[in-house]
């Protein structure tokens, strides 16, 4: 019987996996044993051989699955916008990145380069969710009201998105082509692999949350003004708004946070979301309407500014939103009423 | 198929919308992915539906296919996407537990030194693999695919592909030894002919 190490080792080269080092040893083995060689060249051979199923496809019954795809081909072909490319699965959300981000003005700034290319579009409503395998096999889960767009050419030089909204991003990792994310606010780029941009349009704040490996933020107003996150650390810049921004002083442009990761897994509070749970963290009640109204397509009015201001934080998973509402409402004193589509919280 | 073969025909699916050559890659690939697919969907004609919902996109969105790397990759990851989803109403999905593949075989040889029996004989050890180890093993050779893509197309480790691949390969190799000595003349010849 042939040593195990050689056997280890033949499995590798076959699989394209042999180091250089194992290449020697292989060779070294070999050398010394007519009987090894033999078997390595026999198992070249067999591996030369074309594998197929016993049981092959009827060529009737694949032509005319074919027919049906053509048909298939050309109702859709006229459609421009792409729709979501794959659903959200919650079992693949399981791995690794997160990158939520925002910003309708990014959309025309980078078009500045490239206006004659035709892009590609997901876009998903208000109580949606989606999931794009980019060209690069790039995965991307896409929240709630939020868009992705790309160049056809995604991919040949470089890999460059814009984003309005809040996106979760596996990012494949190609030093010779970096992923570059553009909002309205912020350039992200992907040095490592995992991340979390968050920037909605009408919140006022985009954030950047690195789970692993490392990103690089620039500031779209001030691109010399750059950032590297750690792993675990929340980079929070505010939206600038028209007119505003000089009466705004008191309040710092960026702060860099350190996040508390889930315990029982490697995201965190700001990446839960791709689980389709719903978290929140001493988050203002306001906030908290505008992330419901994006999540289940709902309008939410709270008539007291005074309850506006109040704080929650609990997490809950898969739940409708009734169910969310009562947990808040049994947390705090306020009531509420729906109504077709639009919630009304009272005191 | 060579994975040059594979990147010319999608770069005419990219830049000179061939309807051919989609046509061509959806025969090769059919019946890999079908029985992918059919080890998460365990319906036939679901699997096929799902398969055919992964090419429909494949060309919607072929533009972008130039700058794809590893087509076979894409593919299979798109279609394990694809029949998850298909899945998803049902809990517990798991890749542990995979429905049977169907049987594989060689063709006949051509240009192999190994009987059309010996070959037939490897095809009956690769069939009698348990059904994870056969499916590990026909993603490497067949459709040339990393022990990491492997991993993260059935929820393995890259270790536990690794050893999948060997166990594959030890049962290859018994079976050649047996026959060791018919092969050995020929060759020797070859070498001395180097």
């Amino acid at each position: 019987m042939a040593a195990s190490r050689l056997i280890e080792l033949l499995a590798k080269k076959k699989s394209g996996e042999l180091s250089l080092p194992e290449l020697k040893t292989l060779k070294e083995l070999l050398a010394g044993d007519p009987e090894a060689e033999l078997l390595a060249s026999l198992v070249d051979d067999v591996f030369r051989q074309p594998l197929e199923y016993e049981d092959p496809y009827p060529v009737p019954e694949i032509e005319s699955s074919l027919q049906r795809l053509h048909r298939q081909l050309q109702q859709q072909e006229p459609v421009r916008k792409k729709k979501a490319i794959f659903r959200l699965n919650r079992m693949a959300a399981a791995a690794a990145c997160l990158l939520l981000l925002g910003g309708l003005g990014g959309y025309f700034l980078y078009r500045k380069g490239g206006p004659s290319l035709k892009q590609n579009v997901v876009a998903t409503k208000k109580g949606s969710k989606s999931y794009i395998l980019l060209p690069d096999g790039t995965q991307v889960w896409l929240n709630a009201e939020s868009k992705v767009s790309y160049d056809e050419d995604f991919g040949k030089v470089n890999r460059e998105i814009v984003l309005t909204g809040e996106a979760y991003f596996d990012v494949v990792k190609d030093k010779s082509r970096p992923f570059i994310i553009h909002t309205e606010t912020i350039d992200v780029k992907v040095l490592g692999t995992a991340f979390n941009v968050r920037a909605y349009k009408n919140d006022s704040n985009t954030e950047t949350t690195l789970i692993r490996g490392s990103v690089e933020i620039s500031m779209r107003k001030d691109p010399a003004r750059k950032f590297l996150l750690k792993p675990f650390e929340k980079i929070t810049v505010r939206n600038s708004e028209e007119g505003k921004e000089t009466t705004r002083t008191n309040t710092a442009l960026y702060t860099v946070n350190k996040i508390k990761p889930v315990s029982d897994s490697s995201g965190s509070v700001e990446t839960e979301w791709v689980k389709n749970r719903l978290v929140f963290d001493n988050e203002r009640l306001d906030a908290i309407a505008m992330e419901l109204s994006r999540w289940f397509d709902v309008e939410i009015k709270i008539t007291d500014d005074h309850l506006k201001d109040m704080e929650y934080s609990g997490a809950v998973g898969n739940a409708s939103l009734e169910q969310v509402l009562e947990s808040l409402k049994l947390t705090g004193a306020f009531n509420y009423t729906i109504h077709n589509r639009t919630v009304t919280i009272t005191p | 198929m060579t994975a040059e073969e594979i990147k010319t025909l999608t770069n005419a699916m990219a830049e000179q919308n061939d309807l051919s050559a989609f046509d061509r890659l959806y025969r090769y690939y059919l019946p890999g992915l079908v029985s992918f697919a059919n080890s998460v969907v365990r319906d036939r004609h679901r699997s096929e539906e799902v398969v055919g919902d992964v090419f429909v996109k494949i060309w919607e969105n072929r533009k972008t296919l130039t700058a794809i790397r590893n087509f076979s990759q894409y593919i299979y990851i798109a279609t394990r996407h694809q029949a998850l989803n298909y899945v998803k109403s049902r809990k517990n999905i798991s890749f542990e537990d995979l429905g049977e593949p169907a049987a594989l075989s060689f063709k006949t040889p051509e240009g192999s030194m190994i009987t059309a029996e010996n070959l037939q004989a490897i095809a009956r050890v690769i069939n009698e693999l348990p059904p994870r180890c056969r499916l590990v093993f026909r993603l490497i050779k067949e459709e040339g695919l990393k022990y990491q893509d492997v991993a993260g197309l059935l929820d393995l480790s890259v270790k536990t592909v690794e050893n999948q691949m060997t166990i594959a390969m030890k049962r290859i190799v018994e079976l050649l030894e047996k026959s060791l000595p018919e092969y050995a003349s020929y060759y020797a010849q070859k070498k001395m002919q180097k």
